[in-house]
């Protein structure tokens, strides 16, 4: 790894400088394959001290432990094991094969913060992760760090300064689009019990101050045609992933709203670094088949493009609970159920990109979301999507159709995708 | 509050600076427009620029160019300050969106140029330190590698691959899939 002399500038004129500039604004797609131009761009994209530049890719995995396998306790003695480590609730899995993780998974540069042996990772977002230390007990009120692994700086978000109210579900997401700003966001959406609204709060790092969307916001800004579904009962379906592009966080919507459905199907919410909702987007949910249903999937990112998942099932599968015995006339062994990948396009319209049958992903030819697998996410620079299934990581690839086993992870849960960030943040002002 | 805004510009207007180009070429230019280079800012800063600043690194030809970009960025930055005190109605952002529309259309047609002459703009933002000129440049050039293969970026750029045949296999083995 030791640089000699400055090499010479091979672009004529263009010194390793500004050729950082122009390489920093090309996918990492591109990166890869510029490495084979010649022995100076192959030696300036693999520079270390160039990570800071340069487009980054999906390291691995962050993921919460089920408790029960915290007893086991250790990074040893597992099988397939060696890129699986742990701290506290939140394990790591890492995805390009190092012997060594890039950044330290381990979370060690916290803990000379109280609670933070009890920390779970809420959300990622471009290389940032927030984190609750206020533990697994239902009724504990949040208590949010944000940090950067790579850089190993973190930041204890301040207490909300309200009391939160009994809410049917609490979800946080955090927005940071270095290209759009330097400061980054948390959006927090509380269901109310009591009233079925979504409300929204909102932590900026540039004013260090939560905002609530019920006390500071106008009523114009309340009443915006966009806010509805806040009012509807509507829930946010944060299992189903977020993502966020160009600044703007994307969601999934429920169609169903006090019991009743209120929509017409799924939505995708996008949000803004206020908690305004932006755009309403409806997902596409055209049944092909008979006594089936379409069921959402996943939101995520991709190629800078927003990417929707979403699968057909047999009907009974979600009309019972628990899977009942299903009557005869409900099964239709012909029958090859589907995933259908989504791409939103310039029209600002959800546009079929790829399908992939269950028996070519699991050998099945319908499988129960959830149950039977998740989608854990889609590769921020490939066509390839990595699904969990008993207790298993599988990739597959969209243009190969290849089916491929990644990695055994017993008891491991909510992944979180991780791309390092190696810029340092002037707001994250403690520093390991 | 307007007799104080047209005080600034002023004040503004009367401090000219001097860029003299590699070949002797002197421009006279506003301290709102040099300043958007950090380069500049840093010497007017330090008091280094009576007498002219010299430029050995840029030729009259692009420093020209750099100062049509300058100008046009400083009159905007002007505007933005201008516009965002503390109107907020209709007709205000209005005049904003044409502002930034008209600000796009110039970016775009200020790129019209040979590659040789925007690898001279790039070299210019970079040592001049102008981050918008060299965000603009470098996007520019980004946009039309990004879908290249190797062997075109050499073609692009007469560079001669001195990567072994078998390190040339190991780096596209290690990423089969970016080369598909």
């Amino acid at each position: 790894m030791d640089c000699p002399n400055e090499p010479e500038p091979e672009v004529p004129g263009l010194p390793d400088d500004p050729l950082l500039e122009i390489l920093s604004r090309v996918p990492f797609s591109s990166l890869c394959r510029f490495k084979c131009v010649s022995k100076s761009w192959r030696d300036l994209i693999a520079n270390p001290l160039h990570r800071c530049k340069l487009p980054q890719t999906l390291e691995g995995l962050f993921h919460e432990i089920h408790e029960e396998g915290l007893d086991c306790d250790g990074d040893n003695g597992e099988a397939g094991s060696d890129n699986l480590r742990r701290h506290g609730y939140v394990g790591f899995v890492g995805l390009l094969g190092r012997s060594l993780p890039l950044v330290d998974p381990f979370f060690s540069f916290l803990k000379k913060l109280p609670g933070s042996e009890d920390i779970r990772i809420m959300d990622t977002c471009h290389g940032l992760l927030v984190l609750d230390r206020g533990g697994y007990t239902f009724d504990s009120t949040p208590s949010y760090v944000v940090c950067n692994p790579a850089t190993r700086q973190w930041l204890a978000v301040p207490d909300f300064g309200w009391t939160p109210w009994p809410c049917n579900g609490m979800s946080i997401h955090l927005i940071f689009s270095p290209a759009v700003s330097s400061h980054f966001g948390l959006v927090q959406f509380t269901n109310d019990l009591l009233t079925g609204v979504t409300s929204v709060q909102t932590y900026s790092s540039k004013t260090g101050a939560w905002t609530n969307s019920e006390s500071a916001w106008s009523l114009e800004e309340k009443q915006a045609p966009c806010e509805g579904w806040r009012y509807q009962g509507c829930r946010l379906q944060p299992e189903r992933k977020c993502t966020v592009i160009n600044g703007m966080l994307y969601l999934i919507c429920d169609s169903v709203g006090e019991g009743q459905v209120v929509l017409d199907g799924d939505h995708i919410v996008a949000v803004d670094v206020e908690g305004k909702t932006r755009k309403f987007i409806p997902v596409p949910f055209q049944i092909n088949k008979e006594k089936c249903s379409i069921l959402t999937d996943f939101v995520g990112q991709s190629q800078g493009l927003l990417h929707y998942v979403n699968h057909e099932e047999p009907e009974y599968y979600t009309n019972y609970d628990a899977r009942a015995e299903p009557s005869a006339q409900d099964i239709d062994d012909d029958m090859d159920y589907e995933l259908f990948i989504w791409v939103l396009g310039d029209t600002q319209e959800l546009v079929l990109k790829h399908t992939v049958t269950f028996l070519h992903l699991f050998g099945e030819k319908s499988c129960h979301a959830g149950t039977d697998y998740t989608v854990v996410d889609i590769h921020p620079d490939r066509d390839v999507i990595i699904f969990s299934r008993n207790n298993e990581l599988i990739s597959y690839d969209m243009d190969t159709k290849e089916v491929c086993a990644l990695h055994t992870v017993s008891d491991a849960f909510g992944f979180a995708s991780y791309v390092p960030y190696f810029s340092e943040s002037p707001e994250l002002t403690n520093k390991y | 509050m307007a007799s104080a805004g047209s005080g600034d510009e002023k004040a503004a207007a009367a401090a000219m600076i001097t860029l003299i180009s590699s070949d002797n070429e002197k421009f006279e230019v506003t301290e709102a427009t040099a300043t958007l280079s950090q380069t500049i800012r840093h010497m007017i800063e330090d008091g280094c620029t009576d007498g002219g600043v010299p430029l050995p690194n840029v030729t009259s030809k692009i420093l020209a160019r750099v100062i049509e970009y300058c100008k046009k960025h400083a009159t905007a930055a002007a505007g933005e300050e201008g516009s965002s005190s503390s109107f907020s109605d209709a007709a205000f952002l209005e005049v904003d969106r044409a502002f930034l529309e008209e600000l796009e259309e110039f970016d775009d047609a200020f790129l019209e140029v040979d590659r040789a002459t925007l690898f001279d703009l790039i070299l210019a933002a970079n040592y001049l330190d102008i981050k918008g000129l060299l965000n603009l440049t470098c996007q520019k050039v980004a946009d039309s590698v990004k879908g290249k293969t190797p062997e075109q970026i050499r073609e692009m750029y007469n560079i001669v691959n001195d990567l072994t045949p078998e390190e040339e296999a190991e780096i596209r083995r290690e990423t089969q899939w970016a080369f598909e």
